[in-house]
């Protein structure tokens, strides 16, 4: 060993870091050498004197400044800027989301209350809507056809063709129509023309669903009396095959004013849920051969568990097709009736509409300007907002990025 | 013991907590203060530093010792201030530090005689005042090995090096130590 290799051994010779064979030559170089030996002490010497250097002490009061800061700092963890900025930019962002939302919802509900309000105002003048939003009434594939060609010719009935030849795995099956219909009928004769849908409902083995007679119009007779106005509104169901005749009827029995037919298809729909439907139950079949076939506790539970779901499953899809198949059985139509003065009939009743006619397409176009000034202030309302979205998340961004960095 | 502590104080307990460091914040105040070679500035960052040991503690890995994971944090912050406050201030500023081969010539001019060491006295200031010129990372090997005791193996880990830096540190620290004490004697 030489004094150079020695030199650089001494620190760890002192901290007994070296191997026992590098320190006996160690310890043998220092009997030699001298100059060696003088450097070793030295150094013994002044790392004796650090190791006997007093800690300083803490100044007073750290303890206590460390106690008061470390509490705060745990009260305040929960509610630390950083935690108060994301919550404040979580909210604005709730808030700006929630304000676009409702000034789209609300754009959309003007729409189509407009669209409504049109069709309403084209279709039936006086008549509160509920046609387009009907229960539906279904009818089997060949009653709905000759009923279609009855009733509205051909077109109507081609269509159908049309559906049921493209839907070729459907088509040796039942169709699923859900037939509705809506009539809109004025009479002077208001009680006798109650009494004639009454019956009629009954002989064809249907059932009146809702019925609701109310009064919203008088006028004054020769002598000046006032007479009441009734108006009735009626729900009815009645079995496929009579739709065509009780709807005729009712419409022959007083002086039309509107009438929609609607058929809805869901063959597709309907089969399609009953293909689930089979391939559910052969998955309880496997399941229940697998339950006979189940060693432990564990797998049974497992497998019950399984069954369970399947069942619920099952249960719900077979609910929807029940209830297809009922409304597909029977027709719904709906009715509205209109009480009318009976002399000089034309007369009063075409002011009347054209009145209200006029009232309604008025009341539309100022409908579409409200909606288009409103749409308009919204968006530059919310701009603001917009702004203060686009800052907040900036700042969150730098904050982030920062943290990042700082940590070590 | 410590487990138990370490657990508590993840979970937000105070008490817990200052248990824990107890006997650690003379250290870690010491380690600040030859750091820094300032008393206010030991007493505020080494309190920083124990604060961050608490705030961190939530991702403190059990299975590494505890003592040296708190004295990284507490060696970082320190090195992390002062050079934050280097670069504020005017490097006129820094005392002059004695690095790695930057010990002046005179030393050797002078005529002092180094077994002087070996017949006198050293006195704790001198050795003191010494230490305090040590450039920083000798200082902090010292600090760490001779005068806090710690193995080679925990002041790698503190100063995320590895042992051999750690060694030859140690070994040229104690060198440099020398020749300073000799100068100022």
């Amino acid at each position: 060993m030489n004094c150079r290799e020695c030199k650089d051994k001494i620190s760890l010779y002192i901290d007994k870091e070296l191997t026992e064979k590098e320190a006996l030559e160690f310890e043998e170089h220092l009997r030699e050498c001298d100059d060696c030996r003088l450097e070793y002490e030295s150094i013994k010497k002044i790392v004796e004197s650090v190791n006997d250097m007093p800690l300083e002490k803490l100044p007073e009061g750290y303890c206590e400044k460390l106690d008061n800061k470390l509490k705060t700092r745990n009260k305040n963890k929960r509610w630390n800027w950083r935690r108060i900025t994301a919550i404040a930019a979580a909210f604005v962002v709730l808030i700006g989301a929630t304000y676009v939302f409702s000034n789209l919802g609300m754009g959309r509900g003007n729409t189509s209350n407009d669209m409504g309000f049109m069709e309403e105002a084209a279709e039936e003048p006086a008549f509160p809507a509920e046609a387009p939003r009907e229960e539906e009434v279904a009818a089997d594939y060949d009653t709905a056809l000759n009923e279609e060609m009855g009733f509205a010719g051909t077109g109507d009935g081609e269509k159908n063709l049309g559906i049921a030849s493209e839907d070729a795995n459907y088509r040796d099956k039942e169709l699923k129509i859900i037939k509705t219909g809506s009539l809109e009928i004025e009479t002077s004769t208001y009680d006798e023309y109650v009494k004639k849908i009454e019956s009629i409902v009954r002989d064809n083995k249907g059932y009146i669903e809702n019925m609701e007679t109310y009064t919203n119009n008088y006028y004054y007779d020769s002598n000046n009396n006032q007479v009441k106005l009734r108006n009735g509104r009626f729900t009815i169901r009645i079995p496929n095959e009579a739709f065509q005749s009780v709807f005729d009827f009712l419409k022959g029995e007083g002086e039309l004013i509107q009438e929609t037919i609607n058929e809805n298809d869901v063959t597709r729909h309907y089969y399609e849920i009953d293909n689930k439907v089979k391939n559910l139950e052969v998955q309880e079949e496997r399941l229940r051969e697998l339950m006979s076939k189940a060693e432990n506790v564990t797998e049974i539970m497992e497998i019950e568990r399984e069954l369970t779901r399947i069942r619920n499953e099952i249960d719900n899809l077979k609910m929807n097709l029940s209830d297809i198949d009922d409304r597909a059985s029977m027709s719904t139509i709906h009715l509205g009736i209109r009480e009318i003065k009976d002399e000089s009939k034309i007369q009063p009743v075409d002011g009347n509409i054209w009145y209200e006619a006029k009232e309604n397409f008025t009341r539309t176009v100022n409908r579409i300007i409200n909606f288009v000034e409103n749409s308009f202030i919204s968006f530059v309302g919310f701009i603001p907002v917009l702004l203060l979205i686009t800052v907040v998340v900036l700042v969150l961004w730098i904050v982030i990025k920062k943290a990042f960095k700082k940590k070590p | 013991m410590n487990q138990d502590l370490i657990l508590k104080s993840q979970k937000g307990d105070v008490e817990a907590f200052e248990e824990l460091i107890r006997e650690h914040k003379k250290y870690a105040y010491n380690i600040c203060l030859k750091i820094l070679k300032n008393k206010e500035d030991a007493e505020d960052i080494s309190q920083e530093a124990l604060i961050k040991v608490y705030e961190n503690i939530k991702s403190f890995n059990m299975n590494s010792s505890f003592k040296t994971w708190m004295y990284k944090i507490v060696f970082n912050t320190c090195i992390d201030y002062k050079r934050k406050k280097r670069l504020k201030t005017s490097s006129l500023d820094e005392p002059i530090h004695y690095g790695y081969d930057e010990i002046p010539k005179q030393i050797e001019d002078n005529d002092k005689n180094p077994e002087k060491i070996l017949t006198e006295k050293l006195d704790r200031k001198l050795v003191r005042d010494s230490i305090n010129m040590l450039d920083d990372d000798f200082k902090s090997v010292i600090i760490l090995r001779d005068m806090q005791g710690f193995k080679y193996k925990e002041i790698s880990d503190i100063l995320d090096c590895n042992q051999g830096t750690v060694k030859s540190r140690i070994s040229r620290g104690r060198e440099k130590l020398k020749e300073i004490i000799i100068q100022n004697m």
